[in-house]
Order: structure tokens, then C-alpha cells, then sequence
């Protein structure tokens, strides 16, 4: 039996064709894996991409793509955490820059907003945590990139892969970013207490 | 506080962010009524529609338009020579056909009477015209009919640097906007701001510009539509490539206006 899974060469140094694999070499990550992941990282990344500061539609847009990019690239990938983080990013960073576009369109040519359904739940769960998003989107990008991957439980070393930066500058911006946010998590301490 | 405290702390409200991001990921979806997206009807000027011929049927009218094509300039030579004193033996080889004939046979008949021409009503400010009557031989009308195009009305506020202080007018502009737009009808407030600073801060800058706009509106007009507020940032500069412009801090109110002026 052969199963197929679509495998995208765009983008790989390796112009491997598109080819069909055995059931043995699908078999080392099998679909309750991915299922699980999905089920672990889903909620992840959504934080992941609101905490870099995109919109909220724009970020669940996101997720849903880096997804399914890493559902068809599943046996290629090897640390398929840090993959999704970055391929999520630079899909919310094209999202955004079409969705600017969009906007002007829209004034110039008096059209509506064509979607109008917003997520209720998802705007109520944002309130409750904004200060905590606001606290971290009001970081310096370098530092914002390195610490929310810090808080996502990456090592210094697999923060320094996914930035491609070396390790002692991640320890810096990590430093940075703790030292800008020590008022807010001091002021949090005592509002819990305060409860 | 130690790194570890501090640490602790902050991963614990990201744990609790995500579980309840994970809980509104998981909840059954409401599906939503979306209305559909209104076309730009005033800047596409509608068309007749046209019959498209394609496949077998144009290969035959091709066929037959380029063999009528080649029979016209025979047919041109056979007329000359008939009307021609001089015989077409005598005639120079290099006489050369007019290839367009014009006769009264043409398909288009273009007629300008006084009492037959069409007068267009002014569209977005300019002049009216008087357009010729035109007609096919058949009697098929070719005339152009005049659209109800409405015009887009543009009114400016300018602001100071960096702030929501608007320069001195913003009453006098607000009152002619409410005295211009038609009552219900849909205004744009768009916010800009000069090209200088951080693009995600003009971005906030030029949208509460626009929100004030729309507040000052609101208490001069009292049946106003729909009130639609953008901010751009510098995006939209008025003039593209000359770094800070004063101009830039403004905001924009534009309408659409159907009254004749």
C-alpha cells in the first residue's frame, strides 16, 4: 500500500520532486501525532502571533495556514515547534501587509468591510489579558521575538536557531526584555495579592 | 525578585493566556450572516453587453470579413475604370486603390441637427456637453445616454504636529459638510498623518484624529449616515517623496453628492 502525502519543495535547498512514500516512512510520524501537536500548538501559536502585535483575525488566519503548511511538510520537518513559529510570522506578516492594502481599497472605493463576524469569545479572553499582552507588545521587537519564545519554554539555544542570532545576544535581549517588564509582573504580584 | 520568580510569574499567566485561547478555539462555532460586499457602482462606467462570438462561428466571420476585405479594392479599380477617360490598359501599373472607400452606403450615420443633439448632464464638475445624435442605417439607436454619476465631495482638516489639535476652520469645514451631505448618506473619515516617527504610531495618530472628526460630526449633524473612520498613517501622503509635509496632518471627509452644481 502507498500512501501520498503532498510534500512542498518551495522554498527547501533540496529540489527534491514531489513523490509518493511508503507506508513505513509515514509511519514514523503518523497522523495521531500531528493531531497532537495540532492540539498542543494551536493555542500556542495564536498567543505566539497576538503577542507579536498582529490582529486578531489575521493572527487565527495565520494559524490556520502554518498548519496546514506543516501538515503537508510533517516528515520533513524536524523540530516542527520553532518550523511553525516562523513560517506562522512570516505568513501573518504578508496577511498584514494585504489586509493594509485592503483597507485603502476600502476607503477609496466607499466598500464595506466584507467580514463582519467577529470571534466573541476570542475579544472577551483578550480583555481579560491585556495587560499582559499589551506588557509584552510593548517590547522592542528583537527583544518581543525573544522573549515570548522564552516563555513558550525554548532553551536559549533553540531561540538563537529559530532568530538566527547567537546565544550570548539572545541571553542579552532576554536580559533587556526582563528589566522592561519588571514594573508590570511587580505590579501584577501585588494586584494578585491585593485579591 | 530573581530571574526564577520572575519567570514563574510570567509563565504562569502565558499558561493561563493560552488555556483559555486553547477553550475559545475549541468552542462550537456560531456561524455568522456576512452581507455581501457592495460593488464601486459610481467608478465603473456600465457597458452594453456584447454578444462574444468564439470557436467555430469566428473563424467563419473572420473568413468572410477577409475575403469581402480583398474583393473591395478590385471592386474600387473595376469603378475607376468604368469613370476614367483613359482606357485601363493605358493606366500606370502603381495606381494604387483607396483601400477605405467612403460612400453613402456607409453603416454609421452621423447627423448633427440643432434639435437632434443630447445635452449630458455635468459629471464631477465638468462642463456640459453636446454630443452628436448618432444612428445606423437600420435606425438602431447609438446615441450614449447620460449617467446619474454622483460627485465626490472632499473636504480637508488640517492638524498640528503630533497631536489631535486641529488648526483653526475644523468648524467652519464640518458645518459645509453637513450642509452638503444628503441626510443618511455615507461618510468616509479617513486620518493621516506626516510621514515621520513609527509607522504603528502614526497608524494610532491618524486614527484618533479621525475619531475626533467624527465626534465633532456627530454633534453638528444630526441625521448623518453612516460614519466610516480610518486611519492610514502616512500612507496616502499628499505629495509622495518630500519627507515631512505639513499638509500630511489632516483628516479627509469624502461623500458622495447626486445635487447638480
Amino acid at each position: 500500500m502507498v500512501l501520498s502525502v503532498g510534500v512542498s519543495t518551495a522554498g527547501s535547498r533540496d529540489p527534491e520532486p514531489r513523490r509518493r512514500r511508503t507506508i513505513a516512512e509515514y509511519d514514523r510520524r503518523t497522523e495521531r501525532e500531528y493531531e497532537k501537536f495540532d492540539r498542543a500548538e494551536r493555542a500556542a501559536l495564536l498567543a505566539y502571533l497576538l503577542y507579536q502585535g498582529f490582529a486578531q483575525h489575521i493572527a487565527e488566519e495565520s494559524v490556520n495556514d502554518a498548519m496546514l503548511e506543516v501538515y503537508a511538510n510533517w516528515l520533513d520537518v524536524k523540530s516542527p515547534r520553532a518550523w511553525i513559529r516562523t513560517v506562522a510570522r512570516r505568513v501573518a506578516v504578508r496577511k498584514a501587509k494585504a489586509d493594509r492594502r485592503s483597507l485603502l481599497d476600502r476607503f477609496k472605493y466607499h466598500r464595506p468591510p466584507d467580514v463582519l463576524a467577529e470571534d466573541v469569545v476570542l475579544s472577551r479572553i483578550l480583555d481579560l489579558d491585556s495587560d499582559l499582552v499589551d506588557a509584552i507588545r510593548r517590547l522592542p521587537v528583537q527583544c518581543r521575538s525573544v522573549f515570548i519564545l522564552h516563555v513558550d519554554d525554548f532553551s536559549v539555544r533553540e531561540i538563537a536557531e529559530v532568530e538566527g542570532i547567537p546565544e550570548r545576544t539572545a541571553y542579552e535581549r532576554l536580559r533587556v526584555a526582563r528589566k522592561m517588564l519588571r514594573a508590570w509582573v511587580e505590579e501584577s504580584l501585588k494586584n494578585e495579592e491585593g485579591k | 525578585m530573581t530571574e526564577d520568580e520572575f519567570d514563574e510569574v510570567v509563565k504562569k499567566r502565558h499558561r493561563n493566556f493560552v488555556s483559555d485561547l486553547d477553550v475559545a478555539i475549541r468552542a462550537p462555532f456560531d456561524p455568522v450572516a456576512v452581507p455581501a460586499a457592495r460593488s464601486a457602482e459610481h467608478d465603473v462606467i456600465p457597458r452594453a453587453r456584447t454578444k462574444v462570438v468564439a470557436g467555430r462561428q469566428a473563424r467563419a466571420r473572420f473568413k468572410t470579413a477577409a475575403a469581402l476585405a480583398g474583393l473591395v479594392p478590385a471592386l474600387v479599380v473595376v469603378l475607376l475604370s468604368q469613370v476614367s477617360l483613359v482606357p485601363l490598359a493605358e493606366r500606370s501599373i502603381d495606381c494604387v486603390a483607396p483601400r477605405c472607400p467612403v460612400s453613402s452606403t456607409s453603416s454609421l450615420v452621423v447627423s448633427t441637427p440643432s434639435s437632434a443633439t443630447r445635452s449630458l448632464a455635468p459629471v464631477n464638475g465638468a462642463p456640459p456637453v453636446a454630443i452628436p445624435r448618432l444612428a445606423r442605417a437600420d435606425g438602431t439607436e447609438m446615441t450614449p445616454t447620460p449617467l446619474k454619476t454622483p460627485r465626490r465631495i472632499v473636504h480637508t482638516v488640517n492638524f498640528t504636529a503630533d497631536s489631535v489639535v486641529p488648526v483653526e476652520g475644523i468648524d467652519e469645514v464640518l458645518a459645509e459638510v453637513a450642509r452638503e451631505a444628503s441626510p443618511g448618506s455615507e461618510i468616509s473619515i479617513v486620518g493621516h498623518t506626516a510621514r515621520s516617527g513609527g509607522r504603528q504610531g502614526a497608524y494610532l495618530l491618524s486614527l484618533r484624529r479621525a475619531e475626533f472628526v467624527r465626534d465633532r460630526l456627530v454633534v453638528l449633524m444630526e441625521d448623518h449616515g453612516e460614519l466610516l473612520v480610518t486611519g492610514v498613517g502616512y500612507d496616502d501622503v499628499v505629495e509622495p517623496g518630500t519627507g515631512v509635509n505639513p499638509l500630511d496632518r489632516r483628516v479627509q471627509l469624502m461623500f458622495d453628492s447626486f445635487s447638480s452644481q
